[in-house]
């Protein structure tokens, strides 16, 4: 190795490292969420288990980090998206929510979900259980819309 | 003769499109000041809230908008058509509280081409409480 070509190299892992040591927040696991959706309401077997694992990721206090989530770049993008899914929709906080925000919120997931614009495209990458067929998106637009009339 | 059915013609047009612009926004008129979904619950739309919506949203917000995007997330046309379920107009309501107090609609590159669309403090109040008041109703509070 020329000299010019170590230098680059160890600036690399230097950098690396550095990366590594910046401080951010990793956004709290709580397991226990006693307003939790799935706990509260009578959501149909194959709904719940597509919103555990396409969406409770991000969309719950219930996250599940792989391991590479703690390795940056990775997990500033992780835990930044995990902090903002939660800030626009918290499963976890369901009960909390008053009807017509249940209401409100049930639109938008069928609006999100059939538009495909959630779960975020490369998501399922490395989540295969993320991956929504269209009838799989079909079926939990359905949901909310009768989950919806349901809540008067 | 013919000459002067020729004279007369750009006359003609601009009677016409005077009586199509009075057909688009007669239908809406018409249509929906009162929506029943069952008989105990009415949302009413009143004449001032009407005339906001008409004036200042309807222009993307409906049926034959050329915006897609705008069109889906809220039709006004559907407030009247039977298109909305209940649960369908409480969101909607509760949309048009959130970009309204968000000041997200209508929005800001619009506006640049047409300053006149924007919704003054009491216009944007107006909505607000109505829309607010209309969920209380449906939600049976």
């Amino acid at each position: 190795m020329t000299k010019k070509k170590k230098i680059f190299w160890y600036t690399i892992i230097g950098l690396f490292f550095l990366m590594q040591i910046y401080p951010v927040n990793r956004p709290e696991i709580i397991a226990d969420n006693p307003n939790d959706l799935l706990k509260n309401e009578d959501v149909p077997e194959n709904i719940s288990s597509m919103l555990r694992y396409a969406c409770y990721d991000c969309h719950s206090n219930e996250t599940i980090y792989p391991w590479y989530a703690s390795i940056a770049p990775v997990k500033w993008i992780v835990y930044d998206h995990t902090e903002n899914g939660r800030e626009d929709l918290n499963f976890s906080d369901w009960n909390t929510l008053s009807k017509s925000d249940k209401i409100g919120v049930l639109d938008d997931i069928s609006e999100e979900v059939t538009d495909e614009k959630m779960p975020l495209k490369f998501y399922p990458i490395t989540h295969k259980g993320a991956k929504l067929s269209k009838d799989d998106r079909q079926a939990i637009a359905d949901w909310t819309e009768s989950f919806m009339e349901e809540l008067f | 003769m013919k000459n002067r059915i020729t004279n007369l013609m750009p006359a003609i047009l601009l009677f016409l499109s005077f009586f199509m612009f009075s057909y688009t926004t007669d239908t809406l008129h018409n249509n929906y000041e009162t929506i029943n979904f069952t008989n105990s619950e009415e949302i009413v739309i009143p004449n001032d809230v009407h005339e906001v919506l008409k004036e200042k949203c309807y222009g993307c917000h409906n049926t034959e908008s050329r915006g897609e995007k705008s069109k889906k997330k809220f039709n006004i046309d559907h407030l009247t058509d039977g298109n909305y379920s209940k649960g369908k107009f409480v969101s909607k309501l509760g949309d048009i509280v959130e970009v309204l107090e968000e000041k997200n609609m209508p929005p800001e590159k619009f506006l640049v081409k047409y300053p006149n669309k924007e919704l003054t403090a009491d216009e944007s109040l107006l909505l607000i409480n109505w829309a607010n008041n209309q969920i209380k109703i449906l939600m049976g509070e």
